[in-house]
């Protein structure tokens, strides 16, 4: 093989040694990363089984690339890198990489937090920095939400860690704050009753924690009050729209204002009537 | 109230029957092919009357809710009968009750039930109903954890006499023990009706067995422990359902609920509101 390989004018690079050293390296490479995947494949139903789906992944995808890593740096010294030397090139670039992607490290370390503090998880309903959406993964960079419009939202979870996020699928039952206003002539006394009542007849609205009647005080158009009732948190759209339909029902069956604001028309700077043309 | 309405029925072709229990009117029909049922449920929970014609006297309202069956060959027979709430039901007491320690005594009970409705040749459930929606009601400790389930709009009675009979609502007899040091104030209990059977009277009147809470220690967990069979109070009543959920005799459970009592998120929305 020798003649064959100086006739080619290469014998003095590709030796048999570097020949047999690069098909050891391209099978270690080959054997390596099949193991490395049935490894992380293994690693990652076990993970499973104990910490859930979502962190699963995540592990299953350290645990490959660190195999992965392994399997390269062997297969390079079958070829005759020293490891020293790469470890060392390793480092510069390290730095340099890390310069580069400081919002990515962050949002990086970020998800992780977030996987371990666990504020929310998939499935649940989520509202940051203004939107509010369904959340359908918690990825290493990133949350992905659906909004109700079914818009496709990514929020880096740098900024997920660093504001504010309310979970509206955490707690098993909520309250709907309904703002009532009613005329200075109304009874408040009954006024409270006619509204404890239509709670009562709902069947959505929890009977405890009992509805809440709150006077918020004297508005410019009306009394002002706040009538704060309690649903199971997968009925309350539901119950808010059907109190609201019944407070209406009963205020209009008992006769109870409900004041709006007038708005008076002028017709420029002088006051002269508005021209009305009556048509038969 | 007169006389049992559960039961068999059988059904002629093209032929609508028509009951009416307490609140809930129900019209059954039977096709060759097919079964028709339609329900209606009056908000009076308290109404009584108890009916069954063959000829319909009225036909069901734009509000019924409607529900049809298909089938190879359509049954002959359809099975009427009352079942338990599907959740647990919360019975609140009229005025502040206490019970000292060492006391045992009975109370009662009146719950909503539900019409559930077969046919021959089939254990199935075809199709089931509340006969009046209860409310739902919260039964936890806190906002934060607790367990959905319905409120009984009838208060706990003293008395067995004063317990309304209707139709529709199972009467049960609950003992109550209080076994520890202090004294048990009695503002609500809730009743497992998932795990209750159903026994009922030639009057018509519907029975669960006897539940017996018991007390052991301070706080609000009580032991859960059924009777077998009818009450004593129920005279000759036959079993007509059993439980929608079986489990083990002897539960240890939040049964009395302090809920928001003393303590608890209540008096924070008291403070900031």
């Amino acid at each position: 093989m020798s003649e064959l390989l100086s006739s080619f004018g290469l014998g003095g690079v590709v030796t048999p040694e570097r020949v047999f050293g690069l098909f050891r390296a391209v099978l270690t490479l080959g054997v390596g990363l099949f193991l490395a995947r049935l490894l992380s494949l293994g690693i990652g139903k076990a993970a499973e089984a104990r910490f859930g789906r979502q962190r699963a992944v995540l592990i299953r995808r350290f645990s490959y690339y660190l195999l992965f890593a392994l399997v390269v740096a062997t297969a390079l010294q079958q070829l005759g890198f020293h490891l020293g030397v790469l470890l060392g090139a390793a480092g510069v670039l390290t730095v340099a990489v890390g310069f580069a992607s400081q919002t990515s490290a962050s949002n990086l370390i970020s998800g992780l937090f977030l996987i371990i503090e666990r504020p929310f998880s998939v499935g649940d309903v989520i509202t940051v920095e203004g939107v509010t959406g369904e959340v359908l993964s918690i990825d290493l960079l990133s949350v992905k939400l659906r909004t109700f419009d079914n818009l496709y939202v990514r929020m880096p979870n740098e900024s997920v860690i660093k504001s504010k996020v309310t979970n509206f699928t955490h707690f098993p039952i909520r309250r709907a704050d309904l703002e009532i206003g009613v005329a200075y002539k109304e009874d408040l006394a009954r006024v409270e009753e006619i509204l404890r009542a239509t709670a009562d007849a709902n069947p959505l609205c929890l009977d405890e924690p009992e509805p809440l009647f709150i006077f918020r005080g004297f508005g410019a158009s009306a009394v002002e009050m706040q009538f704060s009732v309690w649903s199971k948190r997968e009925n309350f759209l539901d119950m808010r729209n059907s109190m609201w339909r019944e407070i209406k029902v009963a205020f209009d069956a008992e006769g109870i204002e409900i004041p709006f604001p007038h708005v008076s028309l002028y017709a420029g700077t002088a006051t002269t009537p508005i021209p009305v043309r009556v048509e038969k | 109230m007169s006389g049992t309405w559960w039961g068999e029925f059988r059904v002629e072709e093209g032929v609508t029957r028509y009951w009416q229990v307490g609140p809930l009117r129900l019209w059954a029909t039977r096709q060759p092919e097919e079964w028709q049922l339609a329900t209606e449920s009056t908000a009076d929970n308290l109404a009584n009357e108890v009916a069954a014609a063959v000829e319909p006297p009225t036909q069901p309202g734009p509000d019924a809710r409607t529900a049809r069956f298909g089938f190879r060959s359509s049954p002959k027979a359809i099975r009427l009968a009352p079942a338990t709430a599907d959740r647990p039901v919360v019975v609140k007491a009229a005025s502040p009750f206490f019970i000292p320690a060492g006391e045992e005594l009975s109370l009662f009970v009146s719950t909503a039930l539900w019409l559930q409705v077969r046919v021959d040749g089939s254990t199935d459930l075809l199709y089931e109903t509340p006969f009046h929606r209860p409310s739902d009601t919260w039964f936890g400790s806190s906002t934060r954890e607790g367990e959905l389930c319905y409120a009984a709009k009838i208060a706990i009675r003293h008395r067995l006499e004063s317990v309304p009979r209707r139709p529709h609502r199972a009467i049960s007899v609950v003992r109550i023990r209080n076994r520890a040091a202090t004294q048990l104030e009695l503002e609500r209990l809730k009743l497992p009706s998932p795990v209750l059977s159903l026994y009922g009277c030639e009057d018509g009147s519907i029975w669960t067995e006897s539940v017996t809470l018991e007390r052991r220690e301070e706080g609000e967990n009580a032991m859960v422990t059924l009777g077998r069979g009818a009450p004593r109070a129920a005279d000759n009543a036959r079993k007509i359902a059993g439980p929608r959920q079986h489990v083990e005799p002897g539960i240890l459970s939040r049964t009395f609920g302090g809920l928001f009592g003393r303590t608890g998120a209540r008096n924070h929305e008291r403070v900031a509101e």
